[in-house]
């Protein structure tokens, strides 16, 4: 009696699963490491005198090493508008103010954050890595999905303009104050 | 004669008391992160939005990250709950190896942190909250159990530190704090239905989240469980509830509420049938005014009735608020100031002939303020010092201060060590139980003291491998006794008449052997000398005070085989009880799952494979009952 119904609900459960279709799973760390990436199409830096068209896209990466690791293989044959990707890892908060952006996880994200406010720096963080403290891309895991929070005026501040693609994919947005 | 008629007379007393003090019991009643082309290249090509609908396994989910706070805390994961296999809450704090869980029937447990647990079920020395929301009951200071339900898959994590966290969480964080985090509901998105049965129990829990706005989310949920462990005796709860979170990066808002009702039924003869409902509403507001600096307000309403049907009755509404502002001070100082008021009111109807609480009814009052400051002394070197001051109705003002210093030599490892001091406030059954000419309560019975130190060392040397050692000494005073008042012993009387030490180890790590396969292992080490004040008259002995093992080891194996298959095995040593004696044991439990598709996945778990019954604890009011072995067969389905 109790194992019959046990079996049904049992069925019932897979009958339910059967739809979808499967879908193999993929590393947290190469899903960010993508994103990473892919946010560079979709953010506007402030024109930089002196800056060659072609220089390098800097990407920055303090506290994670197998997610610089990760990154490097990710852009490693990639360009965007002409521009090839340069991975650096850092250790120095302060070094983060001459990248485009920085990755940022542990006890340096504070500091980072502060040395870089109103620098045209997109700042991501990771509150899946345990970190509170947010940076303009926050990411998170969302029923096992790689999300992130914006703070778009955070970015607003750096002079960063965000594609209004990017900030509809936000788990949240903070929004720029009205110009 | 006369002493063989008053032995008797206070074994009586001791099983009204079992049953009373006691009446907790009476009234019970890998992640994948092989780098594959093929799955790379995929990513490649994936628009941002198909991005983000990636599933993604997490290896963070099982480290401990070094830099948590100087104090001996084990986080259990929404992932270690998922592959235990676990059911209840209770059966996740198994999982922490620096708590003790000792199961008494279908739906008690006595559950503490460095010893005292009581056989009753009434271990009073635990702070437990949930989602912020304090959970022991003001009448013994200890929680049932069986009020506390959730579906397990909505839990974020739940942080059990051992040791005294007074200064920060108030009075009765005496042996330690629980604190079991649900999920943001941004993260219980879509339908989830989970459930399981074997032949003595069921559980089904169904949850459905969505978004509302631009920033918010929300969570319905319903479960039932049901559970016979000696039939006829059976417990059955269902419960039903809701989460709305909204937010930004500046202002967060919560927003949840739990309404349950169970019932009982127990064993001819014994103790009669429970029936327990109750429903709480909590609000919390956060506001972040820069990243060192936030203020949060919560506050709640909790109601929880408890009826037996001969009669007893215990109905205790809580209310409470809570405020805490941080913010720095220069570069140096990091501080965090609190304020709050719980207000408590209960009423405890009496059956027929058995004790009563004089008044039957009390409204209890707690205040209190508290201030931490963390101070950088040095890039690696931290000092936490914070007061907590706190006042209530029974024993007035109550301070309880700690300091930690947290020494970090290198990025990967932490050095600390504590000194803290915590009070357990008395309780109504503490002060205000009456039994006609044997019993007059404790009007002279003032707060338990503890003042602990300890000292800690928490590393990871590699990805692979993380573990945490540390050692305390526990200094007790004024711990409860029971004394006689007379010559003639009785009347007796709740006093303050013990005092001792405690002093242990808590150990724990965890080893990735291959990206498949991972290792944890805990150990717990327990040494009591305790003692009763010089001209104590209690009747009981210190061995009333707790029915510890001194010894308690784990070893969970964790392996994916593939993508899709888990193998888990866990083995349990704990040592044997004094008393009521209870011989050591060891549990192995084992689960596998299978991940049918992405939405589905299927699982079966043993638990106490070894032997077809054992006994955990047993309440000296009622005869001794086995966890025996079984089987439970699961599924979860998500959208």
């Amino acid at each position: 009696m109790r194992l019959a119904s046990a079996i049904a609900m049992l069925v019932t459960a897979a009958l339910m699963g059967a739809a979808p279709p499967a879908r193999a799973q993929t590393s947290e760390e190469s899903v960010k490491a993508t994103f990473v990436s892919r946010f560079i199409s979709f953010v506007t830096w402030p024109p930089i005198e002196g800056d060659a068209a072609n220089a390098p896209v800097t990407l920055c990466v303090i506290g994670a090493e197998p997610f610089a690791n990760e990154l490097e293989r990710v852009v490693s044959d990639q360009r965007i508008n002409g521009r090839p990707f340069d991975v650096r890892r850092i250790a120095e908060p302060a070094s983060a103010a001459r990248c485009n952006a920085v990755y940022v996880v542990g006890a340096r994200v504070e500091d980072t954050l502060r040395a870089v406010r109103g620098r045209p720096v997109l700042t991501i963080t990771d509150g899946a890595a345990g970190d509170d403290a947010r940076g303009i891309i926050h990411f998170v895991i969302v029923d096992r999905r790689v999300r992130f929070h914006i703070d778009d005026a955070r970015a607003a501040e750096g002079g960063l303009f965000m594609s209004s693609r990017l900030l509809s994919l936000g788990v949240s947005v903070r929004r720029r104050p009205a110009s | 004669m006369e002493s063989g008629r008053r032995s008797g007379l206070i074994a009586g007393s001791a099983a009204v008391l079992a049953g009373v003090l006691l009446a907790g019991a009476a009234m019970p009643a890998e992640a994948q992160t092989q780098s594959n082309d093929a799955l790379e290249t995929e990513l490649d090509a994936l628009s941002l939005e198909q991005l983000s609908e990636v599933e993604v396994t997490s290896v963070s989910g099982s480290a401990q990250p070094v830099g948590e706070a100087p104090a001996a805390i084990y986080v259990i994961t929404s992932d270690d709950i998922e592959r235990g296999g676990i059911r209840s809450i209770p059966g996740a704090l198994r999982l922490a190896p620096n708590l003790q869980v000792a199961r008494i029937d279908a739906s008690t447990f006595g559950v503490t942190a460095r010893g005292f647990n009581q056989s009753s079920g009434t271990a009073n020395k635990l702070l437990v909250l949930m989602d912020g929301r304090i959970v022991y009951t003001p009448l013994f200071s200890g929680v049932f159990w069986d009020e506390q339900n959730a579906i397990m898959e909505d839990l974020d994590r739940i942080e059990v530190v051992s040791g005294p966290g007074g200064s920060l969480w108030g009075s009765n964080a005496v042996n330690g704090v629980i604190n079991i985090v649900s999920r943001n509901a941004h993260e219980t998105q879509g339908l989830l239905v989970t459930g399981g049965a074997s032949d003595a129990a069921q559980a089904l829990g169904v949850r459905y989240g969505a978004r509302f706005g631009d920033a918010g989310a929300v969570r319905v949920y319903g479960l039932g469980l049901r559970r016979a462990v000696n039939e006829p005796a059976e417990w059955r709860n269902m419960q039903a509830g809701f989460r709305a979170d909204w937010g930004d990066a500046r202002d967060a808002l919560t927003l949840q509420g739990d309404v349950y009702t169970g019932d009982q039924d127990q064993l001819p003869g014994q103790f009669s049938d429970t029936t327990i409902s109750g429903g709480n509403i909590l609000g919390r507001w956060t506001r972040r005014f820069s990243d060192a600096s936030a203020f949060q307000v919560q506050a709640y309403v909790d109601r929880t009735q408890r009826h037996i049907s001969s009669g007893i009755r215990a109905d205790v509404d809580a209310a409470a608020i809570d405020a805490q502002y941080n913010f720095s001070l220069g570069s140096a100082h990091q501080i965090v100031l609190g304020a709050g008021a719980r207000v408590t009111s209960d009423t405890f109807t009496p059956g027929p002939g058995t004790v009563f609480l004089d008044p039957d009814s009390r409204t209890l009052q707690t205040y209190n303020v508290f201030a931490q400051d963390t101070v950088t002394l040095s890039p690696s070197l931290e000092l936490i010092a914070g007061l907590k001051l706190e006042n209530n109705s029974y024993s007035g003002l109550e301070y309880m201060p700690s300091a930690r210093l947290a020494w970090r030599p290198d990025p990967n490892a932490l050095v600390w060590a504590a000194v803290s001091r915590a009070v357990r406030t008395p309780s109504r059954f503490d002060k205000d139980l009456i039994n006609g000419v044997t019993f007059t309560g404790g009007p002279d019975f003032t707060s338990e003291e503890v003042v602990a130190y300890e000292l800690g060392y928490r590393a990871q040397p590699d990805d692979r491998f993380w573990y945490s050692i540390s050692a305390y000494y526990n200094v007790y005073d004024d711990l409860r006794t029971v004394e006689g008042t007379t010559a003639f012993v009785f009347p007796l009387q709740v006093r303050n008449g013990m005092h001792g030490e405690t002093y242990g180890i808590e150990a724990w790590g965890s080893y990735a052997v291959t990206d498949w396969w991972r290792l944890n292992a805990g150990l717990w080490l327990l040494e009591k000398d305790l003692a009763l004040d010089a001209g104590s008259t209690d009747v009981f002995g210190v061995g009333f005070a707790g029915n510890d093992p001194d010894v308690q080891a784990s070893l969970r194996s964790l392996m994916d085989f593939g993508e899709r298959t888990q193998f888990d095995l866990a083995i349990r040593y704990v040592g044997d009880l004094p008393s009521p004696s209870v011989p050591s044991y060891v549990g192995v439990d084992a689960r596998i799952g299978y991940r049918v598709t992405d939405r589905l996945e299927l699982s079966i778990a043993g638990y106490n494979l070894l032997d077809e019954g054992h006994v955990e604890f047993i309440n000296p009011s009622l005869p001794p009952r086995e966890t025996s072995r079984s089987f439970f067969i699961s599924a979860r389905w998500r959208s």
